[in-house]
């Protein structure tokens, strides 16, 4: 074992290998910061020259990238209130809020700190606990997994204080809009409405950006538009001045970062389950711990005005499932995600077949990549110091310049996904849709759950039903399931309908 | 106040319209039987949820004193109408005149739009939309080499 460990070291902890895991950092975190782009894309676009360098070199880049688009998304979701990832959607929540209360500094290094504590935790996770984890994961048959979602669904709707019915609603039509296209069991095609253009379904980057990037962008715009003041900036420059912004007070304090701490582990640790569960995601697992979070903090009103633990939690749980999400891949030769699938095609390219046996056959390879996993965070942490100050220093723009920019960035991340037309008329849809729902407000967060959510849950219920003969009882028929059931059906009570908690001091 | 109150009861009942004629249409409709009760079962369960929180937002709605959640002081239709057609244009214009022509036109337009003296600021607004569309010449079409049909100039 110390054998492999230290050939693993010498493999890993070469000029080349870092240099090109620094490379994969910071395309990472400026092509996550970007609205539309994702760092899925990158990696693709990275894969062929899995060929061209050495194996080991290649992987830390798209390790590098991976990590760095996690970060990246939430220098957009805070400085322009547009996710720049789907991670990064829990932290346009209260991250652009804290930005136009004059604290984007804080919000962008909350970011930034509880990324990196909550990405190198799941590392060290990964690399202690992948085999046993997977052994429980995979305990998990549909009847869980469909009682987990119930218990998502029902978190993130309560989240909408004083406005359940329209977080039940908007929840709703997010399951709606995933359900377009085909049935994944029997693949008939469904609720297109005889629109051809419908039959692949509405794509996760369309909809998420245009529900929260293009909503705001045109909320922001009709706000110029009204006012069109000479020298008068709608975006955080005039927010600031309005609150007397002082950079002073912007500054990050231990104090301020230890008010986060509760939330960065709640965020590590539902993050780390989370991206263990094949096919839940960062989504999933961020606006989970955003819930959780909030129901666990000693300020919970401030949650969606603009709290640092809001910022936090979401954050710590989107970079955590960066190190879980390979479990599945490491133990059972399953990509749990997107990302894990990408990289199992890496892993395939040099030889290596992703299965139960792979970490006995090629424990060099796989310890190399566990090491290069851990060192990048460091970097990460040095790259978000470096980076975040500049790009966040974009939104210090005038909004006149801003609005349009960030709009056409948008329009194009979205295209170059899947260089499809219909994906960018997708993108405007849910910009009207999002707009509508703002203005008649129902909260967005529930709807982009409800439409993560959906296929899964389907899947899951389905499944179950399949197994269970068309039984519903046996829904019931797992204690796990029951648990969930009953969490949720507690959560609605109690915090939903319960006297509000009194507050603590301020930090 | 009360116009408030009564949109949120439009809705409402909006909600409940769709989900029940959703139903219908799932009960009465060509669906394609399935396992697990087959591609219909989970629209059901959407429809249903759509029935129940309209119902609850008809409850909420007659409870509630204080609904300032909406966004009722602003005139949207003008500026969405821009926004969204501008950008509609934007979009077609860049498969079929250029990235890079679109880009500098549609970014000086808008540029012109939103600033409070266009004529003053037409400096700026010239530099900027050169830089923005430098830039996004650079990111689109040089490091991430996006797929374009072939348009009529750059």
């Amino acid at each position: 074992m110390l054998e492999t460990f230290i050939e693993a070291f010498s493999l890993a902890v070469t000029f080349q290998v870092i240099v090109y895991t620094v490379i994969g950092i910071f395309l990472g975190l400026t092509v996550g910061a970007i609205p539309g782009l994702s760092g899925d894309m990158a990696i693709a676009i990275l894969l062929p020259f899995v060929f061209v360098i050495e194996p080991s070199a290649a992987l830390g880049m798209l390790v590098g990238v991976y990590k760095g688009s996690m970060l990246g998304g939430s220098i957009s979701a805070i400085s322009f209130g547009v996710p720049g990832t789907a991670g990064a959607a829990a932290t346009t929540l209260d991250g652009y809020q804290a930005k136009l209360n004059g604290q984007p500094n804080r919000a962008l290094k909350t970011s930034l700190y509880s990324s990196v504590i909550g990405d190198t935790t799941s590392d060290l996770v990964l690399i202690f606990l992948s085999l046993p984890l997977a052994a429980i994961a995979l305990m998990f048959g549909p009847v869980e997994f469909f009682a987990l979602y119930v218990f998502a669904f029902m978190l993130i709707s309560t989240l909408t204080e004083g406005k359940l019915a329209k977080g039940f609603a908007a929840a709703a039509l997010g399951i709606f809009v995933a359900l377009i296209g085909r049935d994944p069991i029997v693949g008939s095609l469904r609720l297109t409405f005889g629109i051809p253009y419908l039959s692949g379904g509405v794509g996760l980057i369309p909809l998420l950006v245009g529900i929260f990037a293009l909503s705001e962008l045109m909320i922001q715009f009709a706000r110029a538009w009204h006012q069109k003041a000479k020298n008068k900036m709608t975006g955080v420059a005039e927010q600031a001045q309005i609150l007397g912004y002082d950079a002073t007070k912007d500054r990050m304090s231990f104090q301020v970062f230890r008010s986060t701490l509760r939330a960065t582990f709640i965020g590590t640790g539902v993050g780390t389950f989370v991206g263990a569960l094949p096919g839940a995601g960062s989504s999933l697992a961020a606006f989970l711990s955003y819930g959780l979070a909030q129901r666990f903090s000693r300020y919970p009103s401030r949650f969606g005005k603009g709290s640092l633990e809001g910022v936090a939690a979401p954050e710590a749980a989107n970079s955590a499932t960066a190190g879980a999400t390979f479990i599945p891949l490491f133990a059972f030769g399953i990509p749990g995600s997107a990302t894990a699938a990408l990289f199992a095609a890496a892993l395939i390219m040099q030889g290596i077949t992703p299965g139960p046996t792979m970490l006995d056959e090629n424990r060099v390879i796989i310890f190399a990549l566990f090491i290069t996993l851990l060192y990048a965070n460091p970097f990460t942490l040095l790259f978000g110091h470096l980076l975040i100050p500049i790009y966040s220093r974009l939104s210090m723009i005038n909004t006149t310049y801003l609005l349009p920019t960030v709009f056409m960035l948008a329009v194009l991340g979205t295209y170059a996904v899947n260089n499809s037309v219909v994906d960018v008329w997708i993108l405007i849809a849910a910009g009207l849709l999002g707009l509508v729902l703002r203005i008649n407000g129902f909260p967005l967060g529930p709807l982009v759950l409800g439409f993560i959510v959906a296929p899964g849950a389907e899947r899951a219920l389905r499944q179950s039903l399949l197994l269970g003969r068309d039984d519903w009882g046996s829904l019931l028929s797992s204690p796990i399931a029951i648990g969930f059931y009953l969490a949720a059906a507690i959560f609605i009570v109690v915090f939903a309908f319960a006297m509000k908690k009194p507050e603590g001091e301020e930090v | 106040m009360k116009a408030v109150v009564s949109r949120d009861t439009v809705i409402a009942l909006l909600l409940v319209a769709v989900g029940a004629i959703g139903l219908l249409d799932t009960i009465f409709g060509e669906w394609r039987r399935g396992p697990g009760g087959g591609p219909k079962l989970f629209p059901q369960v959407c429809y249903i949820i759509f029935i129940a929180s309209g119902l609850m937002l008809m409850i909420e709605s007659r409870l509630k004193k204080n609904l300032d959640d909406t966004l009722t002081n602003q005139n949207f239709i003008v500026p969405a109408t821009i926004f969204f057609g501008a950008g509609s244009l934007y979009f077609y214009l860049v498969l079929h005149l250029g990235l890079v022509t679109t880009t500098l036109l549609y970014s000086a337009v808008m540029f012109s739009l939103l600033s409070s003296d266009p004529r003053k600021a037409r400096v700026y607004t010239i530099l900027a939309s050169l830089f923005v569309a430098a830039l996004i010449w650079l990111l689109f079409a040089r490091i991430i080499q996006l797929i374009l049909p072939n348009p009529l100039l750059f």
